[in-house]
């Protein structure tokens, strides 16, 4: 019995043929999602927001900001719940894409890593919405950025490629089973509240341990620090978290162009 | 590289396998399980449920090479083209790919009605991988071929569907690619954007470097270097396109007819009361026997030395007798006579013809005499008779001279007083058809040997008086026109559409459904009994027909009979079952032989109430 190989030699699709391809499909699933909203894509933005700010108004009135000034604790938790939105858009993103792409995979040849680079075109659009309102609350709190505030920036990427690591990894196994995309919603709540992102970090206690086994303490917690309030002594974690995110997606890239056929076999014609 | 060296191989498949799950619930366990699973699975480890689709496919396609791999549908055709593009996952076997590779296929790609025209050209040529460098020039291209340059910036929910039928398969056939994957042959259709798409097929396929998947021999291009014959995932046989392609043709035909042969016993039910089933033979063995036949398609010169001998001869000839159907004598059987009576001229000595249902007036100029089978036997024994022979016989077509046949010609010899007449009987014409739909005679020689003419007599209307002005109309359900809701409601509106503007005379042939109790028409549509209750009741229909101002009728049967009569004819079909696909070409050829009469054949599907209210309209002006 022969190895089963798909091998392919000279020219090949290129990767500015994956971006335009992505770009065009993240406009397919944008004009049909808004297509019958009289605001079209303000709902982009509204959801996230109006998630946050009872949030923030809540966690201001028990305390969640530690020694923060309410102004600090809603720059705090407002950034830090939008780096958190770009990460789990991240993750959803390539899944309600995949979702309605379903009949072309089995129609035609339609690259499967398209799906995650249409999925990482949508939360750059929505990052736009959320850098917007970022800066608003920047000016709404009289804030002055820190030194390190272009690192924050700079990490963006990494939480981008850290969301779309788990996304990518799901986006097959929800073609076979609806089961993953209804259940990894249920995630969101476990993996928001059990990193200091709408809290500051506890000094002990359980939940200071959580935090410490949670990746997304390093992800999203420390460069939301860079932005708002500057170095802290767990930087070098975040390159290390980002190291792993890397090798992570590397496997999961791999793995989505392997099993991405097979899903797509499942799919009933 | 010297001459000899053959082509570099673009796309190289070897012993290919795909194993499919034929339970759905099932196969999703299993995908998951294969999803994540390490390393590759088995196929000589089958589980429950599963079974081999595709098994040891290999193929070679060159630079400058096209081949084309024929199978009917179901054979793994599609499968294996999603395996070559990378669509789907080989369990066994290794592809090799040098170079883009494109699948070109039809259908409605990724296609979302809140996109602009111009959006959706950019996202259909995209999939199908043109580079950002070249993408606005496909995209150009596709408008261009699609006809919809003046509505690119129109949003897709806003063009007639029928415009955007095209814009999926024109994109795939404008990317640039070094192999293509073609899904079926693009082309057929008369629209102007069919024709341009079936333009740029052509070219595409001319320059070389295609694997061609096709049902049908008909529109393979010219230059197939090598040709093979898949069924039910496996490779039966390969060779040349000019050996391969009237193999196949034999092979679709007996394997269609084992089909019918068998739904038949069912229908009977023989099953039931342990009648062994009749032993299909394996599609080996039938491309066995059509290798054989290949070599034996002389019979469509004995036809026509036959026919030269008798029609040369001093005796007179017996033309007949015709006992089969309708729409088989229209299409085949009087345009041989009138092509023997073209070809050879006049006769001095007798041409009786020989048919069923008082239709001389067919054979008036073709024939000095019409003899009626009423006129030899009772009807009732000339029905009963006739069903033997087509039970006995397993076919209406008259193949071969049966006892009856036989006794009916002595009973011509003996009326007429001639004993030594030669015969030319419809097995002559069937036998060669035979052969065509075989594929080891090419469908060439029917439209050399044969002749569609008007019928000279017009019969009156059904009154035989001065009528009003009337349409016909005639439906019954078959294979390639079956009982459905659509088909029903097909003809509803085509008889409401006709009794709006007329009164519908309705030519039932013995299968009629009905009028609708729906049609409140009153007086407006009156229905002519069928065959069977007179030995002139098929005259009577053939009259109420040439009366007419228009007809709409199934394809096939008695509706053959309305563009003879110049009466402007719509004749409707539900699917290429059976034969449909030779007689609508034969049908084809009639119409362009009949300029001065409208002859449309169409798709029950592309028919609704407007469109055949709108041909009425069109032919009744």
């Amino acid at each position: 019995m022969s190895p089963v190989a798909y091998q392919r030699s000279g020219a090949r699709p290129s990767f500015r043929h994956l971006v335009t391809l992505g770009r065009l499909l993240f406009l397919r699933d944008f004009r049909f999602r808004y297509r019958q909203a009289f605001l079209g894509y303000l709902w982009a933005v509204a959801r996230p927001l109006m998630a946050v700010l009872p949030l923030i108004l809540v966690g201001s009135a028990f305390g969640l900001g530690g020694d923060m000034s309410t102004a600090e604790y809603a720059l705090f938790a407002l950034s830090g719940f939008l780096m958190w939105q770009v990460f789990w858009d991240a993750v959803i993103a390539p899944q309600w894409i995949a979702r309605r792409l379903r009949r072309t995979f089995t129609e035609g040849p339609l690259r499967p890593e398209a799906v995650i680079a249409a999925g990482a075109g949508l939360v750059l659009f929505n990052t736009m919405f959320y850098s917007a309102i970022f800066i608003a609350a920047y000016v709404i709190t009289r804030t002055v950025p820190p030194a390190t505030f272009p690192l924050g920036l700079l990490a963006f990427p990494v939480i981008l490629l850290g969301g779309l690591t788990i996304g990518a990894f799901f986006v097959p196994l929800t073609f076979v089973y609806l089961d993953f995309r209804f259940g990894l919603p249920l995630l969101s709540p476990a993996l928001l509240w059990t990193a200091p992102i709408i809290y500051a970090a506890p000094d002990g206690g359980l939940l200071a341990v959580v935090n410490r086994w949670n990746p997304l303490t390093y992800l999203i917690n420390i460069p939301r620090q860079w932005l708002v309030q500057g170095a802290t002594d767990d930087d070098a974690l975040f390159l290390v978290c980002a190291s792993v995110f890397a090798v992570l997606f590397l496997l999961t890239l791999r793995f989505f162009r392997r099993a991405m056929p097979m899903a797509v076999q499942s799919l009933p014609h | 590289m010297t001459s000899a060296d053959p082509q570099p191989a673009l796309l190289e498949c070897d012993r290919v396998s795909k194993v499919f799950c034929a339970r759905f619930e099932q196969g999703r366990r299993y995908a998951l399980r294969d999803i994540l699973r390490i390393g590759s699975r088995r196929v000589d480890r089958l589980r429950a449920g599963e079974q081999l689709v595709i098994r040891s496919f290999s193929v070679v396609v060159r630079v400058g090479e096209n081949v084309v791999v024929l199978g009917m549908p179901g054979s793994g055709k599609t499968t294996i083209a999603k395996l070559l593009t990378g669509m789907l996952r080989p369990d066994d076997g290794r592809i090799r790919l040098r170079g883009r590779v494109g699948l070109i296929v039809g259908g409605r790609l990724g296609m979302n009605p809140f996109l602009t025209v111009w959006e959706y050209a950019q996202i259909a040529t995209s999939i199908h991988g043109a580079e950002p460098d070249v993408a606005d020039a496909c995209c150009e291209e596709v408008l261009e071929i699609t006809g919809l340059s003046d509505q690119r910036d129109i949003r897709l929910v806003d063009v007639p569907k029928s415009r955007l039928r095209y814009l999926s398969l024109a994109s795939a056939l404008v990317v640039p690619q070094d192999v293509r994957v073609f899904d079926g042959v693009p082309g057929g259709g008369d629209d102007p954007v069919a024709r341009r798409v079936g333009t740029r097929a052509r070219q595409t396929l001319e320059q070389g470097g295609n694997l061609i998947f096709s049902s049908t021999t008909a529109g393979l291009p010219p230059n197939v270097s090598h040709a093979m014959i898949l069924h039910d995932g496996e490779t039966l046989y390969e060779g040349s396109a000019e050996t391969v392609a009237p193999i196949y043709d034999h092979f679709v035909y007996r394997i269609r007819r084992a089909k019918r042969v068998e739904e038949r016993r069912r229908e009977r039910g023989a099953a039931i009361d342990g009648v062994p089933a009749v032993q299909m033979p394996s599609p080996a063995a039938l491309i066995k026997r059509a290798t054989r036949g290949l070599d034996r398609s002389k019979i469509a010169l004995l036809v026509e030395d036959r026919v030269a001998k008798a029609w040369r001869g001093d005796q007179p000839v017996i033309l007949g007798p015709y006992l089969s159907d309708v729409g088989l004598e229209l299409l085949y059987w009087r345009p041989f006579v009138a092509w023997m009576r073209d070809r050879f001229g006049p006769r001095s000595a007798p041409v009786v013809a020989v048919s069923r249902g008082r239709v001389g007036d067919w054979y008036a100029g073709l024939a000095s005499e019409y003899i009626d089978v009423c006129d030899l036997v009772p009807l009732d024994v000339f029905l009963r008779r006739n069903q033997e022979r087509i039970r006995d016989g397993g076919s209406g077509k008259q193949t071969v001279i049966t006892d009856f046949d036989r006794e009916l010609l002595d009973g011509v010899a003996q009326r007429l007083g001639m004993p030594d007449a030669a015969v030319l009987h419809p097995s002559l014409i069937f036998r060669v058809c035979s052969k065509i739909w075989h594929g080891t005679v090419p469908a060439s020689w029917l439209a050399e040997h044969a002749r569609y003419q008007p019928v000279a007599t017009l019969p009156a209307g059904p009154d035989d008086g001065d009528t009003e002005p009337y349409v016909a109309a005639s439906f019954w359900f078959n294979s390639a026109f079956p009982d459905s809701r659509r088909n029903r409601r097909l003809v509803h509106d085509a008889l409401s559409e006709l009794s709006r503007r007329l009164p519908v005379v309705v030519v039932d042939p013995g299968g009629f459904p009905g009028v609708p109790p729906s049609l409140d028409t009153g007086e407006r549509i009156r229905v002519v009994a069928p065959c069977g209750d007179t030995d002139d009741q098929l005259r009577e229909q053939a009259r109420a027909i040439a009366g007419a101002r228009a007809f709409i009728g199934t394809f096939g049967g008695i509706s053959m009979m309305a563009p003879f009569y110049n009466v402007p004819t719509l004749t409707v079909f539900g699917e290429e079952a059976g034969l449909f696909l030779q007689h609508a070409a034969v049908a084809r050829q009639i119409a362009g032989a009949l300029p001065d009469v409208r002859f449309d054949t169409m798709k029950a599907t592309d028919l609704d109430a407007a469109r055949l209210g709108a041909w009425i309209d069109q032919v009744l002006q």
